[in-house]
């Protein structure tokens, strides 16, 4: 399933360009990929938050939005690291509530701030892996056909096959080959490998959870 | 008319408002203290007598006004002072109250006008101001030349009322300054306002010294890489020097308003100081949901003149045009700021538009004349200081209707200053 990761980019947003520059400096000369914007409706036009594993620097000022406001819309998709002139602890504390990766104060170290970077990427990481993962098993999902969907979401609850076939008023040898088809089209070899496939894809499937 | 006031809107942020208050008390000369909402605001419309309550938030106003004043009733007879009237005249409140004004004033010899304290309430529904050359009498026999402003009439009290402004011309230690005068801005500041002051600025800094120090730790990364990646370098030292004249530029205006200095004529980049005004007031332009836009022409001649109080009357025009936009739908809170050379550049213009309501024709005068207010919590002489500095450094600045809607304020600065 993981097939050449693309590679990991650090968004910088802040409206002072030479904190922009500089920031973008530090982040380069520890080998990441930046993409800077100055202000966020740009950001909102011109980033693509989805292709590869990214995490945004987020200066809490912006001339455009408001940090904690761009937080709320963005919507968890990528790790988010505050960076803020003034250390107000009010809004720190509201934009670590609201899934904020970390909060640094200006001026920032950067040892910290690549530190800081690489943790929020590790994260990016994971969230981009689940997102494929997540992709992947919708794939696989989508190709079963209406029966075998009832098939599955009755045997992952386990249910064996007689009881599958009586509540789907069919035959129990019919029941045996859907069971078949659906362990072939999700692949996997286990009834244990298919619970596990389908929680860990976060996925709502009607049926996993009681 | 030493005397003077800037609006800080209640509509900002708490902390904003007290930082901002602090910062423009700083800046604006002899400044003319808000203490407070004016009670009305308050209990909206359920006070029985909101009158009588402005007219005693009057006094409390005129107490702290750094500056001579005194309240007249129709007859002419003072009826109230503020305690620096008393200590600068020598006479108690009650030794004046009742008394018409002549006791205390008379013309100048200098000044042919005859002092007309009818004069100024012929007209009501224009409230005009007057000021003449005058002298004094003080209780202890002394005569001091003097400067007085008559502004009638408040349209507060159960009565008109007029306010007589005393400014004593020279040699004493509780003057005010002369219109014009650029110096010796009398200043008063306690620890906390200090504070607030420091706080404000604090914050801008921080951006200057953060980018000095990423770039400076990027560039120790850059040389520590084998090899070392210079291809970056000359820019970014470029920055750096930059960033600390800007620091150092934020630094010097904190510590001159700390000591009361203005900062005397120097060369000023209009361009900048625009910027520098729209990004203090960022916060109060996202409070009101607004947006700011600036358009300043490439190579403008420079300026000369005191940068502190020219940023302070941008502030004032700013916070002026927020608050006209503040209760306008989304599209019209926009406002425009344009710098330009005339022709011949012998001047800049700047230009303030709103998109606010605007004011009824025979208003636009009046927008000038002090303790005129349309806003509820305003004292009616931000424009009046904006006015009396632009004046200073010999310039103008005047209102004019829009064509579509809202006010834009003009102002007309000359490439050679006076000095």
């Amino acid at each position: 399933m993981t097939e050449n990761p693309p590679r990991p980019l650090v968004f910088v947003l802040d409206d002072d360009e030479h904190v922009r520059n500089a920031l973008c400096r530090v982040l380069r000369s520890g080998g990441y990929t930046v993409q800077d914007y100055g202000c966020a409706s740009a950001f909102m036009q011109g980033a693509d938050l989805t292709s590869a594993p990214a995490c945004l620097l987020l200066d809490l000022q912006l001339p455009d939005f408001s940090g904690i406001e761009l937080q709320r819309r963005l919507d968890g998709i990528v790790p988010i690291v505050f960076i803020s002139a003034q250390g107000g602890m009010n809004t720190a504390v509201e934009a670590m509530k609201a899934g904020a990766t970390d909060f640094l104060t200006k001026p920032v170290d950067a040892a910290v701030l690549i530190e800081v970077t690489a943790g929020a990427l590790a994260r990016a990481q994971r969230l981009f892996a689940q997102r494929l993962h997540r992709a992947e098993v919708q794939r696989r999902i989508d190709s079963l056909t209406p029966r075998e969907r009832e098939v599955m979401a009755l045997i992952v609850r386990g249910r064996l096959n007689k009881l599958v076939a009586d509540e789907l008023g069919a035959a129990e040898k019919t029941v045996k080959i859907h069971r078949a088809r659906v362990m072939e089209k999700m692949k996997v070899t286990s009834l244990a490998e298919l619970v596990h496939l389908l929680v860990a894809s976060g996925l709502d499937m009607p049926g996993l959870r009681p | 008319m030493g005397i003077g006031m800037l609006t800080v809107t209640d509509s900002m942020a708490p902390p904003t408002v007290s930082a901002l208050r602090g910062w423009l008390k700083q800046m604006t000369p002899a400044g003319l203290r808000y203490t407070g909402k004016p009670e009305m605001r308050q209990g909206t419309q359920t006070l029985s007598n909101p009158r009588g309550r402005l007219a005693q938030s009057l006094r409390s106003i005129l107490e702290v006004v750094p500056a001579t004043a005194l309240l007249l009733d129709k007859s002419n007879n003072v009826i109230w002072a503020n305690g620096r009237a008393t200590l600068v005249l020598g006479y108690a409140l009650d030794e004046m109250t009742g008394v018409p004004i002549e006791a205390f004033v008379v013309p100048s010899p200098r000044d042919s006008r005859p002092i007309s304290f009818a004069g100024v309430r012929g007209a009501q529904s224009s409230p005009q101001s007057m000021t003449w050359a005058a002298v004094a009498h003080t209780k202890s026999g002394a005569d001091l030349q003097a400067q007085v402003t008559m502004s009638a009439s408040l349209p507060i009290g159960p009565e008109p009322q007029v306010v007589v402004v005393i400014e004593l011309q020279n040699g004493d230690a509780t003057d005010v300054p002369a219109p014009g005068d650029l110096q010796g801005i009398p200043h008063r500041t306690s620890a906390s306002e200090l504070g607030e002051m420091a706080a404000a600025l604090g914050h801008e800094v921080d951006q200057p010294l953060t980018a000095i120090l990423s770039n400076a730790q990027a560039a120790q990364r850059f040389l520590a890489q084998t090899p070392p990646a210079i291809g970056d370098l000359s820019e970014l030292l470029a920055e750096v020097i930059a960033d600390s004249a800007r620091a150092h530029a934020i630094i010097r205006r904190m510590r001159q308003a700390a000591r009361g200095e203005t900062t005397g004529t120097t060369p000023i980049a209009v361009g900048s100081l625009v910027h520098d005004v729209i990004r203090l007031l960022r916060r109060e332009t996202q409070a009101c949901g607004a947006t700011v836009c600036a358009r300043i022409e490439d190579g403008l001649p420079q300026l000369r003149g005191d940068v502190v109080q020219l940023q302070q009357v941008l502030v004032n025009l700013l916070l002026n045009a927020l608050d006209a936009v503040h209760d306008c739908r989304a599209e019209h809170r926009r406002i425009r700021v344009a710098v330009r050379a005339t022709e011949d550049r012998s001047k800049v213009c700047l230009a303030v538009s709103d998109q606010g309501p605007g004011v009824e024709g025979d208003r636009l005068a009046a927008l000038f004349t002090p303790f005129v207010t349309s806003k509820p919590q305003g004292l009616g002489l931000g424009l009046t200081i904006s006015r009396t500095i632009v004046m200073a450094h010999g310039g103008q600045l005047w209102a004019e209707h829009n064509a579509d809607r809202g006010l834009t304020f003009h102002i007309e600065l000359p490439v050679h200053s006076r000095s």
